[in-house]
């Protein structure tokens, strides 16, 4: 991660919040690659507070929002999760963001761990076949594993 | 005195030369331009472009026929385009696209290598990854034969970024580290800062996807 940290400490010294933004979700995303969900939810949540230090829309806050959505259902905190993700669900930004599969993911793990199984099986199956922008792999795996627990029931 | 007879009748005879093209309208066009790009550290480049000037600049440019304007104006329209996240739609990038290659002939090289480097990185977000692999190329080229280093690092960090969207992470890691080590010889801080970010990505997906 030294990587991220001398990118980060280049970009606060000259406030490039962009830079900011796109280096807290890159780093997000890699801890969420590996599992690591609290360190991924750290840094999805460190992207909304740039945003709100820089002003951003919340339409343009969405793939933090889908981050820490995700990484919540992962660490269990079910009704903050579905909180965040109802809000985003069917979004003109989601749509527009190109990550829609990554979003049928968390919501198909959310009712997976809720026990609803058909709609769980539904959004995975939509994630495991529909390409997204990029980051296909990942999605991939993440379905694969969703699929055969509620197949079980 | 024939010679300026026929340099005379040659003139007349030359509809452009019909137009005034006034040095002060040609000097409005680069005052315009110049007034157009602001130096930020929000792009790679190090500059920002508005797009009301830039569009006033290459409006006057095409009235009085400068094309050394009118090339400018349209490069400078991509810049602010890319900068507004292609907001104004795709028709209108396209007319620029054509509007600046048409006039190539007027570019410095390090407007070349921009402008090749531009439309390539707008064909990486489309995912057009072999066009967008073509123009970096073409930017390569020029950029090596400029000499300029910056344009050499900024191009590498650029075909690094589309090996990464392209997800063949082993090139995007080995251009990536190439292009920090480049902008590390410059001291670049932008080109650090951006650098620094891609190869943090790189370096994270190249773990095997075995995870949780």
């Amino acid at each position: 991660m030294k990587d991220f940290t001398r990118s980060l400490a280049l970009a606060d010294s000259m406030s490039i919040h962009f830079i900011r933004v796109v280096n807290h979700m890159n780093w997000g995303f890699v801890m969420q690659v590996k599992g690591r969900w609290s360190e991924a939810l750290q840094q999805y949540r460190a992207v909304r507070a740039v945003g709100k230090e820089a002003s951003y829309t919340d339409e343009s806050m969405v793939l933090p929002d889908l981050g820490i959505g995700h990484m919540l259902v992962r660490l269990d905190s079910l009704d903050k999760a579905e909180l965040i993700l109802r809000r985003i669900k069917g979004s003109e930004a989601l749509i527009a963001s190109g990550y829609q599969q990554e979003f049928n993911n968390a919501w198909a793990l959310l009712h997976l761990r809720r026990g609803q199984f058909k709609e769980a099986v539904t959004f995975a199956r939509m994630a495991f076949h529909t390409e997204q922008r990029d980051e296909n792999d990942v999605i991939k795996r993440d379905a694969s594993r969703i699929l055969p627990k509620p197949t079980k029931h | 005195m024939f010679r300026t007879i026929v340099l005379t009748l040659t003139c007349l005879c030359n509809p452009r030369a019909w137009c005034t093209t006034e040095p002060a309208d040609t000097a409005r066009v680069v005052q315009l331009l110049q007034a157009a790009r602001q130096p930020s550290n929000q792009s790679i480049l190090g500059f920002i472009h508005d797009p009301v000037l830039t569009a006033q600049a290459l409006h006057l440019a095409d009235s009085i026929g400068w094309e050394r304007g009118i090339f400018r104006g349209h490069l400078w329209s991509l810049f602010s385009l890319t900068d507004l996240n292609f907001s104004a739609g795709m028709d209108t990038w396209d007319h620029h696209v054509r509007g600046a290659t048409q006039r190539l002939g007027q570019a410095n090289d390090q407007e070349r290598v921009f402008l090749y480097r531009t439309i390539g990185r707008t064909h990486v977000y489309a995912m057009n990854i072999d066009t967008a692999v073509m123009y970096i190329d073409s930017a390569q080229w020029v950029a090596d034969r400029s000499g300029d280093k910056r344009s050499v690092a900024l191009v590498t960090y650029t075909r690094a970024h589309c090996m990464r969207v392209a997800e063949r992470w082993g090139e995007a890691f080995r251009l990536s580290l190439q292009a920090n080590a480049m902008a590390e010889a410059i001291d670049d801080p932008l080109l650090k800062t951006w650098g620094y970010n891609l190869s943090g990505m790189v370096r994270g997906r190249l773990v095997t996807l075995k995870g949780p």
